[in-house]
């Protein structure tokens, strides 16, 4: 892990409340795993105090295609502008210096032998799947299908369609609202999928979903009872983001009832581990 | 500018440290979370994470909250218990070379005194932190720090049981706390530690409930820093052992204010997870300060506050 004082090389909006930011660190983005996240400090003062957690979105190290993009070990995050702290990152303008750690926890774990992947993503949640589905493809020789399903509430919730479709993905969207694909949630996408789709339950298809707690809850149960493998990444306030202050935690069912934490034996587990609340 | 070596070794009770920047328990974990940033052997030392005797799984989340200037937790004193902090975390800290002082508490005066008890046969421990402060445990935890007779009779027993030296840390939640002082110095103390973290809370006013799911937590982060600072001075000025002070230090600055004020070493807390180096930074920020003011040993500086 390192600590990295990183110059913003963009930071635009890129639909209204979500933006992208590029930083220029290459100690972390070369060392950066899919599903991994840094932790931003926003502010030089003690307000907002606590470092902000961003799942890297990219990075320059997995460019198969050659498009423009921040370049060779260079990383890249999407963030929703929710509250003061990513108010502010949202005003950060090109060449500002800003304070970084990673790469922080542990990302999805990639099986080789995967032949359907399917990736679900709520809202923010898509950010964590980019790397990710780049690096499905780069190391999974016998994949057959990728699918990835997005939802969000509205149009505006669902991002990167075009990136994800230059990777050759195949891509199903809902939103609440109906604004754009489905009237619906995004599990509904998933559910229909499994209902009619051509899957093999076992090692060869593996889901992978990032989003709410509720949607992440939903894609669990169902992929359970398909016998699915099913990766979650998960969301917890965090502290330190190293382990030290226990902030963290997730009920899971390792040795019992015992709580893992997010920052360091996550924020991707395995979503038979967890015990939903 | 050039100066000459500083001397920056301070004796806590019998503890000798190589400087006095130490970590405070529950924010750098075991130690070894931290490894990727700091020297562990650079530290004055290393305060773990509370240990208690059985293994304990703390509060439910969410467990952190943010506030202006510091942050509220409601961790609960989760740990692993003493066996597997010997077997699992202590020989890693042993091989970094760190100074090694083991934060612990019971929910009974004989847990205390077994934990001790086992701690005391185990090598490589300089010391021991008596938490007698955690506002965020029913049990146990503060009821001995707000109480100057159960605080005294806890001490004497631990001092009866163990040859380490014992830091007592205090609450900062108490209407006098020179009154605790001196119950555990009488006690047997070699130290004192404060400030331990100010109960507070937070509420969401869009669902009306509390932030934390245990309702209330422990306030930390420069917020507290007058009330800690303030605390250190009035304890140190009726303390006839050495002080420890602790609460919302972030830098240098922060840390001589507290030596100023009569600390012979400081702890730094919550900072530690805003800026990973942070005790590094207030190390060299220290040596600077006395090389800048020609000062050549740190325990000329200690309590030397003008009124
Ligand atoms: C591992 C991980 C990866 C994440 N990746 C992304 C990402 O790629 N893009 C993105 O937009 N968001 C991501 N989030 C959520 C993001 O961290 C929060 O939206 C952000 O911290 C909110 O800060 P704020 O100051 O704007 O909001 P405020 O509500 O003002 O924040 C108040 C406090 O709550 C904490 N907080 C608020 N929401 C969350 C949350 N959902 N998770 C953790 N802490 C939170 C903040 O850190 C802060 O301490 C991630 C969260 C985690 C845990
Ligand atoms: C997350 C967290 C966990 C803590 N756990 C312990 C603990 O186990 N034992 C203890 O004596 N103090 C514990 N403390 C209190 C700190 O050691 C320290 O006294 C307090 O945070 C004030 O210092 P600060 O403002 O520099 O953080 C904890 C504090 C925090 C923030
Ligand atoms: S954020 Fe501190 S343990 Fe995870």
């Amino acid at each position: 892990m390192y600590q990295v004082f990183s110059k913003i090389l963009f930071n635009t909006e890129v639909s209204p409340t979500y933006y992208k930011m590029g930083l220029d660190c290459p100690e972390i983005a070369s060392r950066a795993a899919p599903g991994q996240f840094i932790m931003v400090r926003v502010s030089n003062q003690w307000d907002p105090f606590l470092r902000r957690p961003f799942v890297i979105h990219r990075t320059g190290k997995a460019n198969t295609k050659g498009e423009k993009r921040c370049s060779d070990c260079q990383l890249e995050i999407l963030y929703k502008v929710v509250g003061k702290g990513t108010e502010i990152m949202s005003e950060m303008k090109e060449d500002d210096e800003i304070d970084l750690l990673g790469p922080m926890g542990k990302g999805y774990r990639i099986d080789t032998n995967i032949r359907t992947a399917i990736l679900v993503g709520g809202g923010i949640g898509v950010a964590s799947l980019f790397s990710l589905a780049e690096n499905i493809i780069l190391q999974c020789s016998g994949l057959k299908s990728l699918l990835l399903f997005l939802g969000g509430k509205g149009r505006d919730d669902v991002l990167c369609v075009e990136e994800f479709e230059k990777l050759s993905l195949e891509v199903r969207v809902a939103t609440e609202d109906g604004s754009l694909g489905q009237q619906g949630v995004v599990v509904d996408l998933l559910l229909d999928y499994l209902k009619f789709g051509d899957y093999s339950p076992g090692s060869s298809t593996h889901c992978f979903a990032c989003g709410p707690d509720t949607m992440l809850r939903e894609v669990s149960k169902i992929t359970g009872e398909k016998s699915i493998s099913c990766q979650i990444s998960l969301e917890a306030r965090m502290a330190c983001a190293v382990g030290a202050c226990l902030g963290c935690i997730v009920k899971t069912k390792a040795g019992g009832d015992v709580y893992k934490k997010v920052c360091k034996d996550g924020p991707v587990f395995d979503s038979n581990d967890i015990i939903w609340k | 500018m050039n100066h000459e070596p500083v001397e920056l070794s301070v004796n806590i009770g019998g503890i000798q440290l190589k400087n006095p920047v130490m970590t405070a328990s529950g924010t750098f974990g075991y130690g070894e979370e931290y490894a990727p940033y700091v020297g562990l052997d650079k530290l004055g030392a290393i305060v773990v994470k509370g240990i208690s005797l059985e293994p304990r799984p703390g509060n439910p989340p969410p467990r952190i909250v943010e506030t202006t200037g510091g942050m509220l937790n409601s961790i609960g004193l989760e740990n692993i218990g003493v066996d597997r902090f010997i077997g699992e975390k202590l020989p890693y800290l042993i091989d970094s070379g760190a100074t090694i002082i083991v934060n612990i508490f019971g929910s009974s005066i004989e847990e205390y005194r077994d934990v001790a008890n086992k701690l005391d046969d185990t090598h490589g421990i300089s010391g021991l932190e008596i938490n007698i402060s955690c506002p965020n445990v029913k049990e146990g935890g503060m009821t001995f720090g707000t109480d100057p007779h159960m605080a005294f009779e806890l001490v004497n027993l631990i001092r009866e049981s163990t040859k380490l030296p014992l830091i007592v840390k205090l609450s900062p939640n108490v209407t006098d706390i020179t009154e605790i002082t001196r119950s555990v110095q009488d006690a047997g103390a070699d130290a004192i530690s404060l400030i331990n973290t100010i109960k507070g809370m937070a509420i969401d006013i869009k669902t009306k409930t509390p932030k934390l799911a245990n309702i209330t937590g422990g306030l930390s982060g420069p917020a507290i820093k007058p009330i800690a600072l303030g605390m250190v001075w009035e304890v140190a000025r009726v303390a006839e052992i050495p002080v420890i002070g602790i609460g919302g230090i972030m830098n240098a600055h922060d840390a001589l204010e507290f030596i100023i004020a009569g600390a012979s070493a400081i702890q730094v807390g919550t900072a530690n997870f805003i800026n990973p180096k942070a005790t590094m930074d207030i190390l060299s920020g220290i040596e600077k300060y006395l090389g800048d003011h020609g000062i050549g040993d740190i325990k000329s500086l200690i309590g030397t506050l003008r009124i």
